[in-house]
């Protein structure tokens, strides 16, 4: 079934649908603050100050023990080494130390760990330790360093580089805390599609030879087959199958139906099928009657011998079936009356057919009380249908009412 | 004496591997079992399902072969169309003649499966006066048994008829069981046929409108009569049908098959182009 395969036209919807869900996420969650850190604002008079975001107020630290470089001092801009954010507070009077960006005031009473981080900067050669360049006056004590101009233009670059390394790692870290609430809401959204939007219906379509199931089946399969084809079709020789690859939209969600045509002498079959995977329900059960075997308009219509051997059908299999306790009782029953173009040239639903219709009711009059008497026993929501599968008079529509009958409307 | 349906004891003849079987479209409750034996008339509503699954419910013309698995037997049947409407006035019936054989006697370079299907219409075309594979002939058996159900004294007379066919079908079935055991014990020493494994059953074998049956037979038992995977299923239909001028892809009514798709090959045998899809 070709028609039944656009396959390729469902999929570049939803792999939109995904990346628009994930573009949302992203957006949502961007909205949300962040958790706490810690940020140095400045070093002003011989304080740093810095900030533990979220919702403290700006602390401050006494550096009046340590000997700025004029690097620091100069409340222009901060070293690269204090751009970083900390999840708690750190010892800034240490990184300085470690970097050389500054030296003890009193070496002697100053803490072990301060010391060994001064010695190692000063082995190392760092910041105001560095070895001294030849110029006509160098610095004749660190103290010097503290006043002495630095470059013009040396400020701003280091402004620039410092930008963007704090832009970058600003990004990063929202992507990195970002990436799970992406991928959770594409999954929630794939759960949503899948096992809420996508439905699956089960149709069984049961009822006595000849009486249109497979007309049915395939007025159900393309709605636009030619009637030719469908009065041509020959008697079902095997139980058939189909799995609609094409969905049924009925508000918001996609019905995928799958179909089982059953011939109609198969009573053994018909058991099998409602028998088979106990705890798997049938979702609808579709039964099938009609006014005669045949297939044209003539005097014997309705056939009462062909009617009357129906209610025997319709009492052991549906009355039957939904009363056992060991099949599997479908969600839906639909009672569809076929072959209404057999006794009226209008559709059912039209005003000049009410006469008929009334016929037609009344023939099938048994079968709808005992089909009405089972599903008040076994509780299951049912509808009745008049139509015909050659005319397609509410042939087509038979997904959508069981689509409301199991979603509401 | 016998009456329809004649569903003999699967131990009956306990030398024969072979268990042959007619299905034919009855008024009252359509495809059913004429003959066969009761290991498929227990489940006799399966077992059709079996044999007619995938089959079309539209203009169904051409022979068919099948060949499929079923209870641990291998079941081969050729469906014939008929010209025959039924109660409702619907086209479409069919006959259908085949046998299931218990193990695995499909050996390389033997003929005993095709030998016993032609024997079985043979046997039928003695019996009833009949030009099997002919389609008008599959219209008079079907007729036949459609009259014989309706009449009791006529039902018994087919029985008996049907009965005499069985034995002498048991009786060339056990001699060919014989014959297989004979050749299979006899190669299985030799090593180089130890390494043959089987092969993969062809899905269809489309075959060029307007041959004859013969033909057909042919093309299919020469796929038939070797050794095979026995999960597969296999049916064969017609490339082109004789009054429809349309291509050759379009006209490929076996789609379900195509879908698994893993090869096709093209031969050629004595003259006959065919198509076989694995």
């Amino acid at each position: 079934m070709d028609e039944c395969n656009p396959h390729r036209h469902v999929w570049p919807s939803r792999t939109v649908g995904v990346i628009f869900i994930l573009l949302a996420s992203h957006f949502c969650a961007a909205d949300s603050p962040p958790h706490s850190f810690v940020k140095v604002e400045k070093i002003e008079n011989n304080h740093l100050f810095y900030v533990e975001y979220d919702p403290k107020e700006p602390q401050e630290i006494d550096l009046s023990d340590l000997i700025l470089s004029g690097k620091v001092s100069n409340g222009k801009s901060l070293p690269l080494e204090l751009l970083d954010t900390w999840d708690s507070v750190p010892d800034f009077k240490l990184i300085l130390l470690r970097q050389g960006l500054a030296q003890l005031r009193d070496v002697q009473s100053a803490p072990e760990s301060y010391r060994t981080a001064q010695d190692r900067a000063k082995d190392a050669g760092l910041g105001i330790w560095a070895t001294p360049t030849p110029t006509p006056t160098p610095p004749s004590s660190p103290l010097a360093t503290q006043s002495s101009p630095e470059p013009p233009g040396t400020t701003s670059v280091n402004d620039v580089f410092n930008l963007i390394v704090s832009s970058a790692r600003f990004i990063w870290g929202w992507i990195v805390r970002l990436a799970p609430v992406g991928f959770g809401g594409f999954l929630l959204w794939a759960l949503y599609y899948f096992f809420w939007v996508r439905r699956r219906i089960r149709l069984l379509i049961i009822g006595l030879k000849s009486a249109g199931k497979t007309a049915v089946y395939w007025r159900l399969i393309d709605p636009t087959i030619d009637s030719n084809k469908i009065l041509s079709l020959e008697p079902t020789k095997a139980r058939q199958k189909i799995a609609f690859r094409r969905h049924i939209q009925y508000a918001k969600f996609e019905i995928y139906p799958r179909l089982t045509d059953v011939p109609g002498a198969a009573y053994s079959t018909v058991w099998d099928e409602l028998t088979r995977f106990r705890w798997l329900r049938r979702h609808a059960m579709l039964l099938v009657l009609a006014p005669s075997m045949m297939n044209s308009k003539g005097e014997n219509i309705p056939d009462t011998h062909y009617v009357a051997t129906q209610l025997g059908y319709v009492q052991a299999f549906v009355e039957g079936s939904l009363s056992a306790r060991k099949t599997r009782k479908p969600k839906v029953l639909i009672l569809f009356l076929n072959k209404f173009d057999l006794i009226s040239s209008h559709p059912p639903n039209d005003s000049a057919a009410s006469d008929q219709r009334q016929v037609f009711l009344r023939a099938f009059s048994e079968h709808i009380e005992s089909v009405e008497r089972a599903i008040k026993r076994a509780n299951i929501p049912y509808r009745l249908v008049i139509g015909s599968a050659v005319n397609n008079w509410n042939c087509t529509d038979l997904i959508s009412v069981v689509g409301k009958l199991l979603f509401g409307s | 004496m016998q009456s329809l349906p004649f569903h003999y004891d699967d131990n009956s003849s306990p030398g024969c591997p072979f268990r042959p079987f007619i299905v034919a479209h009855l008024a009252a409750s359509q495809d059913t079992v004429i003959l066969g034996p009761q290991s498929i008339s227990k489940y006799h509503d399966d077992f059709i399902n079996r044999l007619y699954r995938n089959f079309p419910t539209n203009n169904v013309r051409d022979l068919a072969l099948r060949m499929f698995v079923y209870r641990r037997m291998s079941c081969i049947a050729i469906i014939f169309p008929t010209d025959q409407r039924d109660e409702a006035g619907r086209a479409g019936l069919t006959v259908s003649l085949g046998f299931c054989i218990k193990g695995n006697p499909f050996r390389l370079k033997s003929n005993t499966i095709s030998e016993y299907l032609k024997a079985f219409l043979n046997a039928l075309n003695r019996t009833f006066s009949l030009s099997l594979p002919k389609s008008s002939s599959a219209n008079r058996l079907l007729e036949l048994i459609t009259v014989a159900y309706g009449f009791a004294e006529k039902q018994e007379e087919m029985g008996s008829k049907l009965a005499q066919i069985l034995d002498t079908l048991f009786l060339l079935g056990a001699t060919a069981a014989d014959f297989m055991r004979v050749t299979s014990r006899r190669r299985i020493r030799l090593p180089r046929l130890r390494l043959t494994t089987p092969r993969r059953l062809p899905k269809a074998i489309l075959y060029e409108a307007g041959i004859s049956p013969d033909d057909v037979f042919r093309i299919f038992f020469t796929e038939l009569d070797r050794r095979f995977r026995r999960s597969e299923a296999t049916a064969i239909e017609t490339l082109t049908r004789p009054k429809d001028k349309t291509d050759l892809i379009a006209l490929i009514p076996v789609s379900e098959y195509l879908n698994h798709v893993r090869a096709v090959k093209l031969h050629k045998k004595n003259g006959v182009s065919y198509l076989t899809i694995y």
